[in-house]
């Protein structure tokens, strides 16, 4: 299609070198793990450093190498800089990662709070929300592994997608939340140092000018700060951050596994660190028609600016960071998207008295169970990865407001965060197709609000926080 | 007698017009042996995908954009050798024009229309406002039942 900087038997021993580097590493870690609090929660002992790294790593995923880029390509300067807003829904979520572990010290997923909270109903809108954005978030991960191999390299999309998976399932299941934890504080460490190197030579080999000048003769639109699209997709892509964030088991299953008073400052710290990423990695897709190179599909641009800045060579370590990239997210993802499913489907609704050792077991055959769906899922390769993300936008905002206020307001009751949560994923499933992307995140979350409010004033229980603390079934 | 020589002739001359449109048609064809798409007639984003079948002919292939088929000085032209497909973004409004041609300058595809118009303004400023109240309103409870959680 146009030429692959690294050859596909490179990026096979890439591959393979990092697979068993992975899988061996997660074996290691999980040598210790001897019960489901262990598997699932790390022992619920996580400190700042390791802490702080795997929440900034998990964010820094396909979303951040892949499709930062795209939305830049699309949407221009606000594109970027809307991009680098999500760090909001770290940032934010601060506080309430220490809410979290102070109301629920015992709990386990997000499910459980949602249940225990507002009861049955709105926790079965809440699972649905929940399962289709994990496995939005999942397809678009493994679809941007085969993206990655098939852009760098020329691999097969398939044989890509398939090898990325299963390394991650490998050592997700040897390891559980441990070794995600350990291999997204090494991923950290690799993807800051390649995004800020690429970053560097992009402004030293095109420089600022040169990519100004060429953007306003060919994309002027992309400088054009009263761009209406991408004005609408400011404020709906923060506000899709922070539901992503706010109603996901990944972030409550690490605020749930780190150490008592280490949740708040490691969101915080991630966050800041985070912010920059987004900027670096929008940034090198607009030396696109600079360098001469014109995407196939926008989700490659940012892939194919980095391998042709650093050459055959450069393209080795291009693929190691976007690679690394992806396996801190996909790991991080199908734990607590296996945890929800073990928790809150087995054991909530299958097998209400399964023992903790029943548990443990049941969760590595979901890890399975997960990545052989995913995989099918990713086969078709139906769409790109930023629609199918903000496809899930409707879904994550509508959950902002009733999981705000039921974290801090004893009076909403189930009732209305279910109907928030509905209606908030209908109307923003609405503007998505009677408008665009742009606007469903932020139209699910107003009507969520809306509904929240409603329920607020018209209804008058109390719950009792101590339930929490019990973790009533 | 006539009246069965006329239809005759008729025949004749249909029967030749038929040939050399048929002998006609493989000529058409390989002045544009390549088909252009667009992925939309008309967009709101300005960006747009394009994508045109293998061709086996002589590289490179450059793809020009112009405005009103202003084909003299073209708005971009790009070289896009070994591709498939492109996705091209950041366009005002406007009417575009798309084809493909050969480093000669000789064209080797049809040329695809596509209208860009841009969503209203006034409508993108209202939900940015909307958003930003939205967020604000967000900030400010949140650090509210913060701080009241901790005094508790």
């Amino acid at each position: 299609m146009y030429s692959a900087q690294i050859s596909p038997t490179t990026a096979v021993i890439i591959l393979v070198l990092f697979g068993v580097a992975w899988v061996g590493f997660g074996w290691w870690l999980g040598r210790s793990n001897r019960t489901v609090d262990d598997f699932m929660l790390a022992g619920r002992n996580v400190g700042l450093a390791l802490a702080s790294a795997t929440a900034m790593a998990t964010w820094v995923t396909s979303n951040t190498t892949l499709v930062a880029p795209q939305l830049t390509y699309q949407f221009g300067i606000w594109g970027m800089v809307g991009y680098s807003m999500a760090a909001l829904g770290l940032i934010l979520f601060a506080p309430m990662a220490r809410r979290i572990k102070t109301l629920m010290p015992e709990g386990f997923t997000c499910g459980d709070f949602i249940r225990v909270r507002y009861g049955r109903g709105a926790w079965y809108v809440f699972l649905v929300v929940s399962f289709f954005y994990a496995m939005g978030w999942l397809i678009s991960l493994g679809m941007a592994g085969g993206i990655l191999l098939n852009a760098l390299s020329g691999l097969d999309y398939h044989l890509g997608m398939t090898v990325i998976l299963v390394i991650c399932v490998g050592y997700t299941l040897l390891g559980g939340l441990r070794a995600v934890i350990a291999t997204d504080f090494i991923q950290t460490l690799i993807i800051l140092c390649g995004v800020l190197f690429i970053g560097y030579v992009c402004w030293r080999d095109v420089g600022l000018e040169t990519i100004y000048t060429t953007v306003q003769a060919e994309q002027p639109q992309l400088l054009n700060l009263l761009f209406p699209a991408a004005i609408m997709f400011l404020f709906n892509n923060l506000f899709f951050g922070i539901g992503e964030i706010f109603h996901s088991n990944v972030w409550w299953s690490r605020a749930f596994a780190f150490r008592v008073g280490v949740g708040q400052r490691a969101y915080l710290l991630a966050g800041l660190l985070w912010l920059p990423i987004p900027i670096v990695t929008g940034f090198i897709a607009l030396a696109a028609p600079a360098l001469n190179l014109y995407p196939p599909s926008p989700d490659m641009v940012g892939p194919m600016v980095a391998a042709k800045l650093l050459g055959s060579v450069g393209a080795v370590f291009v693929f190691i960071v976007v690679f690394s990239a992806l396996a801190s997210s996909l790991d991080s993802l199908l734990a607590a998207t296996s945890d929800l499913l073990t928790e809150d489907v087995y054991r909530g609704i299958l097998k209400p008295n399964a023992s903790k050792a029943h548990l443990f077991r049941a969760g590595k055959w979901v890890i399975l169970l997960l990545g052989l769906v995913t995989w099918l899922l990713c086969l078709p390769r139906v769409t790109t990865l930023g629609e199918l993300l903000n496809f899930t936008g409707a879904f994550v905002a509508s959950t902002i407001w009733p999981i705000v206020l039921g974290l801090y307001r004893p009076r909403l009751g189930g009732l209305y965060a279910g109907l928030a949560m509905a209606g908030g994923t209908i109307s923003g499933l609405v503007a998505y197709f009677q408008i665009g992307f742009y606007v469903a995140a932020l139209t699910a979350c107003l009507v969520s609000l809306l509904v929240c409010l409603i329920g607020l004033v018209s209804h008058n229980a109390e719950f009792h926080w101590q339930r929490l603390q019990r973790m009533e079934r | 007698m006539t009246k069965i020589l006329l239809p005759r002739v008729f025949f004749r001359v249909r029967f030749l017009l038929l040939c050399v449109i048929l002998v006609q048609a493989p000529a058409v064809c390989a002045a544009n042996p390549v088909h252009l798409e667009a992925s939309a007639q008309k967009v709101s984003e300005g960006f747009i995908s394009l994508n045109w079948n293998e061709f086996s002919g002589q590289a490179p292939i450059r793809l020009q954009v112009s405005e009103r088929s202003q084909w003299t000085r073209p708005l971009r032209e790009l070289s896009l050798t070994g591709q498939t497909r492109v996705h091209l973004s950041g366009f005002p409004d406007g009417t575009f024009n798309a084809r493909l041609v050969d480093a000669g300058g000789q064209v080797l595809s049809n040329t695809v229309q596509f209208r860009v118009q841009h969503r209203d303004l006034g409508l993108a400023g209202a939900l940015f406002a909307l958003g930003a109240l939205l967020f604000l309103a967000l900030v400010v409870t949140l650090i509210r039942f913060s701080a009241t959680s901790q005094q508790q």
